[in-house]
């Protein structure tokens, strides 16, 4: 097995199983976690993909703010305490035990083959060309995304601003 | 360069749970991540296919369209469970009663 597969194989293992824990978890709070793990495998994945400049964007965007949303939304609807408490405690050994696995398999796998210039390292980083293309050929494209973008700031300020218009009017009526 | 098979692959699995996450869970936050996965999938799908192309990028290109439409998408979504939240007091899909038609 080549290395480069190795890597993908373990990074979609991670994708695929925090997947798995979110499909059967109970406690959102343990979702949210869970899809962080995920969402950051699926970044792994495109970097070995050769994509660098979008594994980077997926951590942005998802990470720093798709998944602070979703927390925000989980914190939001908040309802009884009971719902985040673990009912059973793991042993310790545990803990210890699994991060032992984990940094010993990669080691093993990634040491003898620290020099890791082959597959999709050949090429030179996306960045410059990304950028190029997005101001030269996508530019029509790239004026759409801001335009839809505005269209969504502003449409989701408005849905939420019935809330405080609510409010408001409760406030008057007490 | 890995096989684009196994993206393939991993893009399939990972659709088929968020599907399943999107059918079964009653919670509107699930549901919210179940449709991230699945668009998480079709990014997965388009890398893998355009691992080859180093002029045009089509592929990543597509991705980052994905990324941004998931962002807005998650933007409205959490705007619309509050207002929902505010007026029905629950996210539990099966208490939304209001939204019936009779």
């Amino acid at each position: 097995m080549s290395n480069i597969l190795f890597f993908f194989i373990f990074f979609s293992v991670q994708t695929i199983g925090s997947a798995v824990v979110i499909l059967f978890t109970r406690n959102v709070m343990y979702a949210v976690t869970a899809l962080l793990s995920s969402l950051l495998g699926v970044a792994a994945l495109f970097v070995l993909a050769g994509a660098d400049v979008l594994g980077v964007i997926q951590i942005i965007v998802y990470i720093g703010g798709v998944l602070v949303l979703t927390l925000f939304g989980v914190m939001y609807t908040y309802q009884s305490p009971k719902r985040y408490q673990e009912s059973i405690p793991h042993k310790k050994s545990v803990f210890i035990l699994i991060p032992l696995l984990f940094v010993l398999v990669l080691l093993v796998q990634a040491l003898p083959l620290l020099p890791m210039i082959d597959d999709p390292y050949q090429h030179a980083s996306k960045v410059e060309v990304t950028g190029m293309l997005w101001l030269t050929e996508y530019l029509p494209i790239f004026e759409w995304i801001g335009f839809l973008l505005l269209v969504v700031l502003i449409g989701a300020g408005w849905i939420g601003s019935t809330l405080v218009q609510e409010d408001k009017s409760k406030g008057e009526q007490v | 360069m890995i096989p684009i098979t196994l993206y393939f692959i991993v893009g399939a699995v990972l659709f088929a749970i968020g599907t399943t996450i999107v059918l079964v869970r009653r919670n509107v936050l699930f549901v919210l991540m179940g449709i991230e996965l699945i668009l998480n999938a079709a990014s997965i799908n388009f890398v893998g296919a355009s691992q080859g192309d180093y002029i045009k990028l089509s592929g990543q290109m597509m991705t980052l369209l994905i990324i941004v439409i998931a962002a807005c998408e998650a933007v409205v979504a959490l705007a619309i469970i509050m207002v929902l939240f505010k007026k029905a007091g629950s996210v539990d899909l099966m208490e939304l009663k209001k939204l019936k038609e009779f």
